[in-house]
């Protein structure tokens, strides 16, 4: 397990932490230089964030895009385990970084507990990078899954205003910045991880189908 | 110039054979008249939407910047996909030179993303003229759409697609991605208002002013015109030109 870890990693490439170190560092002299007008935390760590580790997991963590996939999904033991992993070790550094830009922003600027930063992140991103995933597994080819996932991103950030429908607010996917009434939004994270566990059980199935 | 002429010519062809970017313009097209789409609803919803310049400017400042997203992913492979099936080392091979193998995939990517626009505003136009419920005139939406694509289709197009070959060419695709979404989503989640936008905004930066302007603002700041449509050219060019700069991206000549 440490080996694949290790080998996936290798297979990332360099870039992929100079990147994750630049835009945590940008996101870090942002929140120390931004005005108070701004909804720093949810716009970074619910709207942006989780569109990196998007990225992260349809670009870095690409699966059906790699040119060893027919290989592997010929002869790995398990196709599911070798998406799965790829993906969580993409998703993890990805969050890794979003944690070190959590604690850097923390100390520039309060605004919101450690623990509720964490807990608007994670559902957002689990969703977005879990459908660039299965988007990932779906189209061979290369940016597709983060051209789909890119444009939804962007679809949902446009259409805040569908929010005046009674009953959307729970399935919104960047709820805290849309200021959504407060008892809602942890209903609505807690929907949004259902959902992309929905979606790795697609994946599941359209792995043990490819196997 | 008959080589740049090729490039040209097979960057245009090849780009509306992709699936991809009709998928897009499809799903755009379908998000824009769910939103603007002159129904009862949106009638009563959107105050001016019995407008077309409005419905047009709707259309340029909101709408099409999922479009524009779209097309900014499926450009941004171009140069680095030619590296890594070898077609350029091919190229390389060949007579052609660097100036005309990047001015053909710059001008060929803009006649692409400027055609795409001009697709889904004509596309969008067109619906709402027949399925409007009350009358206006073929002019009344003419006006609107000639001066969306004079005024904002020609640098935006620059901007997009100049910006989405080059800087790939030159920096890691994926870095590309994430500064792009952080300025789209920006361009997505500002509220318009009544004083100057600022003038880096893609699609509803000051220039969109000149299409439609709401009644209760009758201004328009043309410094911020005039900035708007600056930074767009500006960027297109100057990302366009670091490509020209970069020795080691072609042989040396």
């Amino acid at each position: 397990m440490k080996e694949r870890i290790k080998s996936e990693v290798k297979i990332f490439g360099i870039n992929f932490f100079l990147v994750s170190a630049v835009f945590t560092t940008a996101v870090i002299v942002l929140s120390a230089t931004t005005g108070e007008l701004l909804d720093f935390y949810p716009v970074s760590f619910e709207v942006a964030f989780p569109f990196f580790a998007a990225i992260a997991a349809g670009e870095w963590g690409k699966t059906g895009a790699d040119s060893n996939f027919d290989i592997i999904a010929a002869q790995s033991s398990s196709l599911f385990k070798w998406v799965l992993l790829r993906y969580l070790t993409a998703f993890a550094i990805s969050s890794l970084a979003a944690g070190l830009g959590m604690a850097g922003a923390s100390v520039m600027r309060y605004e919101m507990p450690l623990w509720e930063l964490i807990v608007i992140y994670l559902p957002p991103a689990f969703f977005l990078s879990s459908l660039c995933a299965l988007s990932g597994l779906l189209c061979r080819q290369e940016h597709i899954a983060s051209l789909i996932s890119g444009v939804i991103w962007l679809v949902i950030l446009l259409t805040r205003s569908l929010l005046r429908f009674p009953g959307l607010e729970y399935i919104y996917l960047f709820i805290r910045f849309a200021k959504a009434p407060d008892n809602v939004w942890l209903w609505n994270k807690g929907l949004v991880t259902l959902a992309g566990l929905f979606l790795w059980g697609v994946i599941y199935r359209k792995c043990k189908r490819m196997g | 110039m008959r080589n740049m002429c090729s490039v040209l010519h097979y960057e245009f062809k090849m780009q509306f054979q992709r699936l991809a970017a009709w998928g897009v313009l499809l799903a755009a097209a379908a998000l824009s008249l769910l939103d603007n789409f002159p129904s009862a609803g949106n009638l009563a919803r959107l105050e001016f939407l019995n407008e077309p310049a409005y419905f047009v400017y709707r259309i340029v400042s909101l709408d099409s910047l999922v479009l524009l997203f779209g097309l900014m992913f499926l450009l941004a492979g171009r140069i680095p996909l030619d590296a890594k099936t070898g077609m350029k080392s091919l190229l390389m091979a060949s007579p052609l030179k660097k100036w005309q193998y990047v001015l053909g995939k710059l001008l060929g990517g803009f006649l692409y993303v400027f055609s795409m626009l001009c697709i889904f505003l004509f596309l969008n136009t067109a619906v709402y003229f027949i399925g409007t419920p009350f009358k206006i005139s073929l002019i009344e939406c003419a006006v609107p759409v000639v001066k969306a694509v004079l005024a904002s289709f020609i640098p935006v197009s620059l901007f997009v697609s100049f910006c989405s070959i080059a800087l790939p060419g030159m920096i890691d695709i994926r870095f590309f991605y994430v500064l792009a979404a952080i300025l789209f989503g920006f361009n997505a989640a500002y509220v318009g208002s009544a004083e100057a936008m600022p003038f880096y905004l893609i699609t509803s930066g000051d220039l969109a002013r000149l299409i439609w302007v709401h009644p209760g603002w009758p201004f328009v700041d043309m410094g911020s015109v005039i900035a708007n449509g600056c930074f767009l050219a500006g960027s297109g060019f100057v990302s366009g030109c670091l490509l020209f700069l970069k020795h080691r991206f072609w042989r040396s000549e």
